[in-house]
């Protein structure tokens, strides 16, 4: 009963955070469309068209890594400017409700991105069998920024910061690893690094999807859903540990 | 419980509208419950003529009480308000005063902090003042007026008198160009004949909560 309210109120908050206000201002759309639609641009003319599909995979995972990093700026807007937080914290909201609504805001934001990116990803191969597979990893990658971008935004203390440290994850956990180019490229040691983020494991578990071969020694499909998996479950549990809600 | 935070703002184009009903749905009230509450709450505060238009179109007045209008639209018992007339205009400020004196009607509990004394004196049943995070005092207001002697304040131009000849009326301090005595109704009396004689602008009005304020944090500094 009591998830069931904090789960209404998150969808309430995604909302109000997003719906209402890009029916108010379109014009907030175009930044999300403009980083990973240049990436692919870029990508698809330099590679010949080679690889498309590789940069459509890199674009889907970036739109959600930089709604979810980008909270870091958002949630500090949120906390320092609107002072919103104090007021869902003086109700019966709660801290996981609170950060689902506003990660839920950013997700329904990437809308018209997804209505592009996930049926191309269809139409280059994936089968319907796989979506739901697929929407469960790039989902889950998307939580993972969402939950970091949280956490970082409750504790900067000038929005700019709040902005930045956005900017910069989304480079950490979207852009470097190996999203926008084939893993196999990259040496082994940073490969181990790579494996530390959850994109790296999302991308390869896509490819598969989409009858790709992934050739990685140590890799396997299992071993992804498991890092993934994990990888989510700490970001989480870092979260509800080190997030700020009630303290000063 | 519903709060109000000191210095916050709207949420960019969001509606009035938006801001109330919505973060009453965001709480957990029924859409029936919560859009008569929000129709409510916006004809009471005054914002029902914009409660269409984007926020961020509206004044900061307006924004304001948008804010205090989240709050005083909820059910919660307890309604905690920072600084809520901050920046408004003296008719705003009126008419927030007027919804949280009807809140406190209807049995709910007010806990509002203001810089503005006369504010805290007009609405406040109890009244605590704290200076740098330290009690000073509480109690209701007329319980906190006892405590200072005197009973009125009497301010005149300050050119025409000496602080010797005020002194002997009752306690005068320098504000500005002007002096403030403090004193008992006949004494004061005598100074306001003395300065319409002198032809000194004079004014004279009961002792208030901003006075004793202005005491009781003087000397607590001065004793740091």
């Amino acid at each position: 009963m009591l998830a069931a309210k904090q789960v209404r109120s998150a969808v309430v908050i995604g909302y109000m955070l997003s719906i209402t206000w890009i029916r108010r201002n379109l014009l907030s759309l175009v930044w999300l469309f403009a980083t990973p639609f240049s990436i692919l641009f870029i990508i698809t003319v330099t590679t010949r068209g080679q690889a498309f599909v590789q940069g459509v995979i890199g674009s889907l995972l970036l739109v959600l890594v930089t709604v979810g990093t980008g909270l870091a700026g958002d949630g500090a807007w949120y906390r320092l400017e609107v002072k919103l937080l104090d007021y869902f914290i003086a109700s019966p909201v709660h801290q996981i409700g609170f950060l689902l609504g506003i990660a839920l805001a950013g997700l329904f934001f990437t809308t018209p991105a997804l209505l592009v990116l996930i049926p191309l990803l269809v139409y280059l191969g994936l089968s319907l069998a796989s979506l739901p597979l697929a929407l469960l990893a790039v989902g889950m990658v998307w939580l993972f920024s969402s939950a970091i971008g949280y956490t970082v935004s409750t504790y900067v203390r000038n929005l700019r910061n709040g902005w930045q440290s956005g900017l910069a994850l989304s480079v950490i956990v979207g852009i470097l690893p190996p999203s926008f180019y084939p893993a196999e490229l990259l040496p082994t040691n940073l490969l181990w690094l790579a494996y530390l983020l959850p994109t790296t494991h999302a991308v390869l578990l896509l490819r598969v999807l989409m009858g790709q071969t992934v050739n990685l020694s140590g890799w396997s499909p299992l071993l992804g859903w498991i890092m993934l998996t994990g990888l989510l479950l700490v970001s989480l549990f870092a979260t509800s540990r080190a997030a700020r809600w009630r303290q000063t | 419980m519903a709060a109000v935070p000191q210095e916050g703002n709207t949420i960019g184009p969001l509606t009035p509208w938006d801001h109330v009903y919505l973060a009453l749905l965001a709480r957990g009230m029924s859409r029936t419950e919560a859009r008569r509450r929000a129709r409510d709450t916006l004809e009471r505060m005054e914002l029902a003529d914009y409660q269409d238009q984007p926020a961020d179109t509206l004044s900061g007045g307006l924004r304001q009480r948008i804010r205090v209008a989240m709050a005083v639209a909820t059910d919660a018992e307890l309604v905690f308000l920072d600084e809520p007339t901050l920046g408004l205009d003296a008719i705003s400020r009126r008419r927030v005063w007027t919804v949280l004196k009807d809140l406190c009607k209807e049995g709910r509990t007010i806990l509002l902090t203001t810089h503005y004394i006369d504010e805290a004196e007009i609405l406040s049943n109890k009244v605590a003042i704290v200076n740098s995070g330290r009690l000073i005092t509480s109690g209701t207001p007329s319980e906190l007026l006892s405590k200072v002697e005197e009973r009125v304040r009497v301010d005149l131009s300050g050119s025409k008198f000496s602080e010797e000849e005020v002194g002997t009326y009752g306690r005068p301090i320098k504000v500005a160009e002007r002096w403030r005595v403090f004193t008992d109704n006949v004494r004061a009396g005598e100074l306001t004949q003395e300065a319409v004689r002198r032809g000194s602008e004079v004014s004279v009005a009961p002792v208030s909560l901003e006075d004793l304020f202005v005491e009781l944090v003087g000397r607590e500094e001065e004793e740091c």
